[in-house]
């Protein structure tokens, strides 16, 4: 190894980056959570027309989360932003019980991809401050989630108040070191 | 450190010496200056500044607080008294009313002006605080009514449908997209469509354009968060403080020459004029965006970014009212 390699070595910063897709249907709380990991004003959000990224350090990782609109006409660009993903992380809105199939139908299309194949997946079941939110053995039962073919885990959470995101960022930063 | 030991210094001793020194040479104080030597948004500026950096700022603190307290305890009902503050000013500063008979007006102009601008915050701030609600039968007639002026041919299926989309909504009910903007998004919607529903109509039909559409509502809602963030942040004060007085009135966009009470001057700005703003911005927007022309939707936030730093060194030019073909003129800069 050359000197200016080494030299290089030594002083450049041994910090990962990591490649993270936020998902999920419009309203699930995606930028809520994004602008949260960023430690930003959530007062002022507004409907993600296209996506947002945000480039947030934490334990020694560089995540680069990328926010994607979840609106119907944008869910055919999702596929765009699927080139080495390190996690994803889909958001579920546990309040919007209406709307649990057409998340589960998105999901399970998600897991067909070729591209995501063996992704690690994070879901975080949000909005658990509202209360008629459906608790987190409630959503992975109705979506199947113990059939899913890769690492994966459930975090009931609350981007509004920031409960639980925490515990669900920890189970990321495990399953990337374990990788 | 060196800077803010410069700032220190500045204020306390440059500047004062400064002013002294002007004041001995000139025989007019620093107001007078100002009054004498700008007009229109660089006056009312400088008159800001210098207030707030006067020694007898607790003047300029004193009747700010006043206004908020008297405008809280009758609901916005009571004029302040600006003119008993403007006889303030000149008794403290020695100012000969015979010798410089235009300050008085000039002065009493700019502070309505200042007080107009923390007005409008306070009164946009209490719209964007009210979150939409479908309990309340207003916000559901407004929404509807939004749907009948941009869709006059079509009517709703229900009141939960698809249709939403077509003018722009995400899903099958808006209720969930005015997010953080509350009833300000919407109040901004339903007044473009209502007041200017041509524009509005040809607005909406480009946001169909095959290949460079958009989602209308949602772009709409997402121009409501840039005027009020560009509002809270002071930057909008360029374009009110002109707004009474424009440089041109030649070049006035159509949509103000409706609005012929507007230039009776000295008049602060309202509600009504943010929202005419908002309609100014969505056009421009609009326009904005096909020229830029994106690839796909997920380009928004590259554009949009594009459009407020574009609107910001526009801001930044005192003499800059917000209005028609302000593009063209940010092209030629």
């Amino acid at each position: 190894m050359g000197l200016l390699a080494l030299l290089r070595k030594l002083k450049s910063n041994p910090e990962k980056e990591l490649k993270i897709l936020l998902l999920g249907l419009d309203n699930a709380g995606k930028t809520t959570l994004l602008k949260h990991l960023a430690s930003e004003d959530i007062s002022h959000i507004t409907p993600t027309q296209g996506f947002n990224i945000k480039s947030v350090q934490s334990s020694g990782f560089r995540l680069n989360v990328w926010d994607i609109g979840g609106q119907r006409k944008i869910r055919p660009y999702w596929k765009n932003y699927f080139e080495n993903i390190d996690i994803v992380i889909y958001v579920i809105d546990s309040s919007d019980r209406k709307r649990f199939e057409e998340t589960g139908e998105e999901l399970a299309e998600l897991l067909e991809e070729d591209k995501l194949a063996g992704v690690p997946m994070l879901i975080f079941a949000n909005k658990q401050d509202l209360f008629n939110a459906a608790n987190a053995s409630e959503i992975s039962e109705g979506l199947g989630l113990g059939s899913m073919r890769r690492r994966w885990q459930i975090q009931p959470c609350s981007a509004m108040s920031g409960e639980g995101v925490q515990e669900g960022m920890e189970w990321v930063m495990q399953t990337v070191n374990k990788k | 450190m060196w800077q803010a030991t410069w700032l220190y210094l500045y204020l306390t001793w440059i500047r004062p010496m400064i002013k002294w020194l002007l004041r001995k040479i000139l025989g007019t104080c620093e107001l007078q200056r100002i009054c004498r030597g700008y007009g229109g948004a660089a006056r009312t500026k400088r008159v800001e500044k210098s207030l707030k950096l006067s020694k007898y700022q607790v003047l300029y603190v004193f009747w700010n607080f006043q206004c908020t307290v008297l405008q809280e305890i009758t609901h916005g009902g009571a004029e302040c008294d600006v003119d008993q503050t403007v006889q303030g000013i000149i008794q403290i500063k020695g100012v000969s009313q015979q010798k410089d008979p235009q300050f008085a007006p000039s002065l009493r102009g700019c502070l309505v002006q200042i007080r107009g601008y923390q007005e409008l915050i306070h009164e946009v701030e209490g719209v964007r605080a009210e979150a939409y609600s479908s309990d309340n039968q207003e916000h559901e007639n407004m929404l509807l009514q939004l749907w009948d002026h941009l869709m006059p041919d079509t009517s709703l299926e229900s009141r939960i449908t698809k249709q939403w989309g077509d003018i722009g909504f995400q899903g099958d009910d808006p209720r969930t997209d005015f997010r953080g903007m509350g009833m300000l998004g919407l109040h901004n919607l339903f007044f473009f469509a209502d007041q200017q529903t041509e524009l509005a109509r040809q607005v909406l039909q480009h946001s169909h354009h095959p290949q460079y559409g958009y989602s209308f509502a949602i772009v709409g809602i997402n121009i409501t968060s840039l005027t009020y963030s560009l509002l809270v942040r002071g930057k909008l004060r360029t374009h009110f403080y002109n707004f009474p007085s424009p440089p041109k009135l030649s070049h006035f966009h159509l949509l103000y020459c409706e609005y012929p009470h507007f230039y009776n001057f000295p008049s602060p700005p309202k509600l009504n004029h943010f929202h005419l703003l908002y309609c100014h911005l969505l056009v421009e927007f609009d326009k904005f965006w096909l020229a830029e022309k994106p690839r796909d939707v997920m380009e928004f936030t590259r554009i949009r970014n594009k459009f407020e730093k574009k609107l910001l060194s526009l801001l930044r030019d005192d003499s800059t009212v917000l209005r028609g073909s302000f593009v063209e003129k940010g092209e030629q800069s």
